[in-house]
């Protein structure tokens, strides 16, 4: 029986350098300072021509400190010609399989170019691979890095709150509330691989795709992954909408045109972006219910309407504490409140933004936050702008 | 001004006190020296010198005359009060040292003239030497305080290399113990065939496309305002997420009160108001607010279950 090996891939485009660094950097160091690991590693940055000839030196640097880098070809094209990162990953799941790594003994912990591991993601990996009954784990995201208290960066932690809802259903058979990520998760490289990222056409949320795909020919083989990643949320609240907006079409993508999803899964993702288009409709009845006097009319749902109010704001608070361990700077109440509403009506607007909007390619969000350098060249080059 | 030394009990020849208390690197020129004082007088008697600058035991060959033994013993005598000298020169003290006597009932030490300048004009001046012998001794001290810092660097660094070797052969031994427990299993797995474990490798290494394990480098710390992923502990995650677990109920039960207390709160008010039914097509609008709701509670729902099946921590 042979020991594990634990490929770590981090897919991206690689333009956000620094984010990269820290994440293979994060990776090296952990491996080291991290005792009684059953598996061995790889390390894998699977990046496209251009991230890659954006900082040919840090590449450099990073494939002398032990990682592999693994650059998309321009000509590279799947069966279904999809595209973005979808068609990274499929080429590194081809590129396991020429170099026969596609094996039961062999798991991919995937993640972005921002996420950074821990001593405990590293130990909660080593448990997972070495105990194999789950096929697929995935854990819970923190957002500490770079955290300046920021409407995004307090939305965010109401995603970390909101993961133990997302294991409970990755978990559940049918995945009733539709959980998955698209980081922080490991699975067997003969699961994926059999599986693939291909699809036709561009497939923005190439991770809902992916789980649907798993869950039909494998059934419920997920499991909870121990330990924490630790990522970053968008510096601003228009990559915090840009970034929503690829999720909400990524749901409307899964609905209208994956095949695989069977009819009452296909109903459960539907109705998570319903409820999430609710939203907004919710906050102008809710300004508007004084004009209206629709009053006994709410007699029924104030039952319910406490109950939503209260889970919005655990999500907050629970989210926070959850970070309170890796914070170095602290917010005021006031102004975690005034952040946190401001955070909270971007992703209202969201999906309205989704359906207006649609995103492209090239819509990549910055990772790597402005330095003094950056903000001088953009002050310097008028009208210069990020990607 | 004349050199003096009568501060000190006891006279010395005017030779040997010019040899003996000479600094002994050229800290003043001659002009100086001509200034402040008389030029050295070269010594008359040659005799005196070789006594004085060679060793007695090299003379041991020679009786030494009653006179001669006299001249030594001066020459020690003198040499001892310089010393003691010397040594109250050197000793810390202060402007406002305390005087035993009470105050105002004796006078400074020769020291506090140096430290006070406007002292009394009664005892005369210090020795013209003192500066240089002070600047002398304070480039030794410091020279002195330098070594002992380099010395105490050198320690502190030692210090933190046999804690680094400690801890990394506390590290190796768990390793160690981890990996035969690994091998014995495997060996268990792979029953009594007797092949070799697969597990040779100590601990996870990197492997390359071509199995060559690769080097590691030392990791850069990333330009982070908060979160730099070297303080992604174990014992951090442990603590959060038994911190976590620890209020699992107390979210349930604090969930289900709080909603309850504001969905009583919104009931009454609703109620309160006895505003006119609406017309239908503003009755169906509240429903929107009902759309998320089984969301929420399948989420409350899920929340609660996996804290209450799954331990998240981990071993440490």
């Amino acid at each position: 029986m042979k020991p594990p090996t634990v490929l770590f891939q981090v897919t991206a485009i690689g333009k956000n350098g620094r984010a990269l660094d820290a994440t293979a950097r994060s990776v090296l160091h952990w491996l080291r300072n991290t005792p009684r690991l059953g598996f061995r590693y790889l390390l894998w940055l699977v990046v496209e021509p251009e991230g890659y000839w954006s900082a040919p030196a840090l590449y450099e640097s990073l494939e002398q400190a032990g990682a592999r880098i693994v650059v998309v070809p321009e000509d590279y094209r799947t069966p279904l010609e999809t595209k973005g990162k979808a068609r990274a990953l499929q080429y590194a799941s081809d590129l396991r399989q020429r170099l026969g790594l596609s094996l039961p003994s062999v798991w991919v912990y995937h993640q972005d170019e921002e996420t950074c591991v821990g001593q405990d993601t590293l130990t909660g990996i080593s448990d997972f691979v070495r105990d194999g009954r789950a096929l697929l784990g995935a854990g819970i995201i923190l957002y500490p890095i770079d955290w300046t208290g920021t409407p995004s960066h307090i939305q965010e932690l109401t995603r970390s709150y909101d993961d133990l809802r997302v294991l409970d259903s990755m978990t559940m058979p049918g995945n009733p509330t539709a959980g998955f990520h698209g980081s922080h998760f490991v699975v067997r490289a003969d699961v994926e691989d059999s599986v693939g990222w291909d699809s036709r056409g561009y497939a923005p949320s190439e991770d809902l795709m992916f789980e649907i795909r798993v869950r039909a020919r494998y059934g419920s083989v997920f499991g909870v992954l121990k330990g924490f990643a630790y990522e970053k949320g968008a510096f601003s609240l228009r990559d915090q909408l840009r970034q929503r907006r690829r999720w909400m079409h990524g749901v409307i993508f899964a609905v209208l045109h994956c095949h695989e999803l069977p009819l009452r899964r296909r109903l459960t993702v539907a109705y998570s972006g319903l409820s999430w288009f609710s939203a907004l409709p919710s906050v102008i009845l809710l300004i508007a219910s004084i004009e209206l006097r629709y009053g006994p009319l709410l007699v029924a749902t104030s039952v319910f309407t406490g109950f939503v109010w209260v889970s919005m704001i655990l999500a907050y608070v629970e989210g926070y504490r959850l970070h309170s361990q890796y914070l170095s700077r602290k917010v005021s109440a006031l102004r975690f409140v005034a952040n946190g509403l401001v955070g909270a009506l971007v992703d209202v607007l969201a999906p309205w933004y989704a359906l207006l909007t649609r995103p492209t390619l090239n819509d990549y969000i910055p990772k790597d936050r402005p330095t003094d350098a950056d903000a001088r060249a953009d002050r310097g080059t008028p009208g210069s702008t990020r990607a | 001004m004349p050199r003096r030394k009568d501060s000190s009990p006891g006279q010395a020849p005017p030779g040997r006190e010019k040899k003996e208390i000479r600094p002994s690197g050229p800290t003043r020129t001659s002009r100086e020296e001509s200034d402040d004082r008389p030029l050295p007088v070269e010594d008359p008697e040659p005799k005196d010198r070789t006594v004085f600058s060679t060793d007695l035991e090299s003379d041991s060959g020679r009786r030494v005359t009653p006179m001669e033994f006299e001249e030594i013993e001066d020459e020690d005598t003198y040499f001892l009060r310089e010393l003691d000298r010397l040594y109250e020169e050197l000793s810390p003290r202060t402007p406002t040292s305390k005087n035993p006597e009470g105050p105002g009932t004796a006078p400074p030490s020769v020291g506090d003239r140096v430290l006070l300048p406007n002292g009394p004009e009664s005892l005369g001046e210090p020795s013209p030497y003192l500066e240089e012998r002070l600047t002398i001794a304070r480039s030794a001290v410091s020279e002195l305080v330098t070594q002992s810092r380099g010395v105490g660097r050198s320690l502190q660094g030692l210090r933190n290399a046999l804690a680094t070797i400690d801890r990394e052969v506390d590290r190796a031994s768990a390793e160690i113990g981890f990996l035969r427990s690994e091998r014995s299993e495997e060996r268990d797995a792979e029953g009594v065939s007797g092949r070799a474990s697969s597990l040779d490798l100590p601990g996870p290494r990197p492997l390359s496309s071509t199995g060559i394990p690769t080097e590691i480098s030392t990791p850069v710390d990333p330009p982070t305002i908060s979160g730099s992923f070297e303080d992604f502990t174990l014992s951090r995650y442990n603590q959060t997420v038994g911190d976590l677990h620890a209020r699992q109920r107390a979210l349930g039960w604090g969930t289900v009160v709080a909603a309850s207390c504001i969905s009583s709160i919104l009931l009454f008010l609703t109620l309160q108001a006895r505003e006119p039914v609406p017309v239908l097509w503003l009755a169906v609008l509240p429903l929107v607010w009902m759309i998320p709701v089984p969301f929420f509670v399948a989420a409350f729902r899920g929340t609660q279950r996996v804290l209450r099946r799954n331990r998240l921590e981990l071993t440490e």
